[in-house]
């Protein structure tokens, strides 16, 4: 099928838009031009709103602003012209052979002062007319998708038309089990696979009917069908965990390369700020040392200055005590009381003459050396400490000097790691981009961890659901052998169930046949498309339906590879899978190019010439993408080359 | 002369403490020493030249009360008041006479506000340390070996 005519009318940029794709003899290649902003990614949305009612490419300016789907301009002229309902719409007529196909969606939108109401549903029709009947025009919903599903399946809808800025990221976004789901549908798989499940219904039904005429037999089959539910469930969950684990892979992968060479940021950073942190503990540490240092210092000169006078201060104390010239610390008021009284203040006796003689002559010479003495030995003890003060500063001073050296040097050793660092990080000029990959990077590690966690409880579940599920098997066959009723019921089921083992094995070997052609057609592509060729070896489709790039070295590199090589991959698979497909449907690539630079982009427009002469492909550039070295290529070969662009900036039209 | 009830210092060396307190120069600032230890410090360096010098403008309020001279200043102050008597045996009695010890203090602690004041004026304190440490192990050499 091939599309010949898109008509737009009040769509978005579109007031009114008709594009022609007349056939060729030779390439069916057609190229829109437009710059950013006319409306290319939404003349990809039109199709898909036409097709599917989806607009899967808005841009975030779109979204946030909230822009109804009609047109502005018409919305403008239905008020002046006092209109209450305008109506968006798009039809795409196409050509199978004889038949003309026209797919039609039309949206009415209730005008108001600020608001525009879609009022009702869309409606979707499809014309099939022929040469030799009346057109037919179907509007059920069933009808209709059967009609768009022939031809451009929509949960493959993304293999036809497609935003080439998304390619970098396709195999990430692209759930594997979209890819598995694609695979299916273009190996036909989905018919046999609707057999093998139809044999599985009858299965399940001829054993129900079985239990109705045996309670025994109905029992045990309930129990199976309840294990079944579960196996499938258990089945559903590993399915998930493992794309989930694949995405996540991949995202390692991807992020790893990115962050290769370039340390590691966050840790870095990290490392930085401890260092940062322990140089400002050490500073605070260095500088209250240091007023210790000023304190031992100060003290130092004070004990040292006076280290000889201390000493020899000290030593006439010592002689002074030694000839005992140093009296005893008398207590005078007692023996001023002893003459006042004239009696002994220790025996209480009376004193004689004689005796207070003696106590004034002691008086009389105490006074003047007990108040010397006095002060001697007030200073004894400070004096004793100054000269052992002196004589320990050697010891002391190393001390003190050694834990400053010793914070001195760390403090070096911190600087000189800090400016290493402070050089690295500024060499570093995208910090940004490389911690959110940091982060994403060890989010899905952790993620990664958790579901494969996950995943083996799942398979050890499964086992015994499956173990659980034989053995409910047995039962059953032995509840219905039991029952005479049932032995032609179990015939047929035991018939079914070979039928739906054979039928297995076909889907297998189809699945496999067209997995292998995929691998094959991906990697031809691919070769031709990228410039390296003697980089990598093959493309590798998993059990699992993983996409994976070989190195001629034999690693795995899809994760590695540059985002233009990725976008180059995205398209390989997409050409494989048109071709083996042979849905010959139309491409749709908006903006193709635009991660794709110098000798690829020559490669892609070759590449995309030669599969126009067996398909049609409509691409839209930018003007900047659509350079000099593709024009060359394409212009040539294209069959029509429409330039769009703006009025008012408000609607678009065909220049 | 009465009994001193405190220990006095210069206008000029008021002056000089009161840059020293904003700076806390040294820890000699109130945030680093007290006053007696301060004035300890002074006399020290003062006492190291050996030369006293007169305080011709003497700030009236003085510097430290007598309650505020701690023991160990108070204890230098008469060593270094002994040291410097000619005859320590007989003339050791004078040290009764306060005035004499507090004054000989003042005069040395003045000498070393001087000191200060250089210190202050081409030094920064952790270059100052240095230099005093290499006076201090000097000094300990000279203790040491005598």
């Amino acid at each position: 099928m091939r599309i010949t005519n898109i008509d737009i009318m009040n769509y978005r940029q579109y007031k009114s838009l008709s594009l022609e794709f007349p056939e060729s003899s030779q390439c069916d290649l057609h190229i829109l031009v437009a710059q950013n902003g006319v409306g290319k990614t939404n003349l990809l949305n039109a199709i898909t709103w036409c097709l599917y009612g989806v607009e899967p490419h808005l841009s975030d300016d779109t979204e946030d602003l909230g822009l109804p789907k009609l047109n502005l301009t018409a919305i403008d002229e239905a008020k002046a012209a006092g209109k209450d309902v305008e109506y968006v719409e798009v039809a795409i007529r196409a050509e199978d052979g004889y038949k003309c196909i026209t797919y039609k969606r039309r949206l009415p939108v209730r005008i108001k002062p600020n608001i525009f109401e879609e009022i009702a549903k869309e409606v979707f029709t499809v014309t099939v007319a022929t040469p030799d009947g009346d057109p037919k025009v179907y509007e059920s919903r069933e009808e209709t998708k059967r009609l768009v599903d022939r031809y451009m399946p929509e949960k493959i809808r993304e293999y036809f038309y497609f935003d080439g800025e998304q390619l970098n990221n396709y195999f990430i976004s692209t759930r594997k089990g979209k890819v598995k789901e694609a695979i299916f549908s273009i190996s036909q798989v989905d018919m046999v696979n609707l057999i093998y499940k139809r044999l599985g219904e009858i299965i399940g039904d001829k054993q129900r009917e079985a239990g109705q005429k045996a309670p025994d037999v109905k029992k045990v089959k309930d129990d199976l069908d309840e294990c079944e539910n579960q196996i499938q469930r258990i089945e559903n969950n590993i399915r998930d965990l493992e794309e989930q684990i694949a995405k996540s892979e991949l995202i390692i992968k991807e992020n790893t390369e990115y962050l290769k060479g370039e340390d590691n940021l966050p840790e870095l950073e990290e490392k930085y700020q401890e260092l940062k942190n322990a140089q400002k503990s050490l500073n605070q540490e260095k500088k209250a040392l240091m007023e210790s240092i000023y304190s031992f210092v100060r003290d130092m000169k004070i004990a040292l200055t006076y280290y000889s006078a201390a000493k020899d201060t000290l030593n006439i104390i010592e002689k002074k005590e030694r000839e005992n010239a140093l009296p005893p610390n008398i207590d005078k008021g007692l023996l001023l009381k002893a003459l006042n009284e004239h009696v002994c203040t220790i025996c209480n006796q009376p004193l004689s003459s004689s005796e207070e003689k003696h106590i004034k002559r002691l008086l009389d010479s105490f006074q003047v050396s007990s108040e010397t003495s006095h002060l001697l030995m007030s200073i004894r003890s400070e004096l004793e400490r100054i000269v052992i003060s002196a004589e320990s500063y050697a010891e002391a001073k190393n001390k003190i000097v050694s834990t400053y050296k010793n914070i001195e040097r760390q403090l070096n050793i911190i600087g000189a790691e800090l400016n290493n660092i402070e050089t690295r990080l500024n060499s570093i000029t995208d910090k940004e981009e490389i911690k959110r990959r940091f982060t994403e990077r060890k989010d899905n590690e952790r993620a990664k961890q958790i579901n494969t966690e996950k995943l083996g409880a799942a398979k050890e579940q499964l086992k015994r659901a499956k173990a659980q599920w034989e053995q409910l098997k047995i039962d059953l066959d032995k509840a219905m052998e039991k029952e005479t009723e049932c032995s032609r019921i179990k015939q047929l089921i035991g018939f079914a169930e070979k039928a739906r083992a054979i039928i297995g094995s076909v889907e297998k070997e189809m699945m496999d046949e067209v997995r292998q052609k995929m691998e094959e057609r991906t990697t031809h592509y691919f070769l031709e498309l990228i410039w390296k060729k003697n980089t990598y070896e093959k493309i590798v489709l998993t059990e699992d339906f993983q996409l994976d790039l070989i190195h001629k070295d034999g690693y795995s590199c899809v994760g590695t590879c540059s985002a233009a090589e990725r976008c180059l991959l995205a398209l390989s698979f997409t050409l494989a899978l048109h071709e083996v497909s042979g849905f010959n449907s139309l491409l749709f690539i908006d903006t193709p190019v635009a991660r794709v630079s110098d000798i690829n982009r020559i490669n892609f427009a070759k590449v995309l010439c030669d599969v126009s002469y067996n398909k049609q492909i409509i691409m839209t550039f930018s003007p900047d993408e659509y350079s000099p070295e593709i024009r060359k290529i394409f212009e040539p070969a294209a069959r029509t080359s429409i330039q769009l662009s703006m009025v008012d900036e408000k609607v678009t039209i065909v220049s | 002369m009465g009994v001193p009830d405190r220990l006095n210092y210069s206008t000029k060396a008021k002056q000089l403490l009161e840059k020293i307190d904003e700076e806390n120069y040294f820890g000699l600032g109130l945030k680093g020493s007290t006053r007696s230890e301060l004035f300890l410090f002074a006399m020290s360096l003062g006492a190291e030249t050996n030369r006293k010098t007169e305080i011709t403008h003497p700030y009236s309020g003085g510097l430290i009360l007598e309650k505020s001279i701690d023991s160990k200043t108070k204890a230098l102050m008469y060593a270094q008041y002994i040291a410097s008597l000619e005859d320590p045996d007989s003339g050791l009695d004078s040290i009764r006479n306060k005035s004499l010890v507090y004054k000989a203090a003042e005069q040395y602690a003045n000498t070393g506000f001087e000191i200060i004041a250089n210190y202050f004026d081409t030094k920064k304190a952790e270059d100052l340390v240095w230099d005093l440490f290499l006076e201090l192990d000097a000094q300990y050499d000279k203790i040491i070996h005598s």
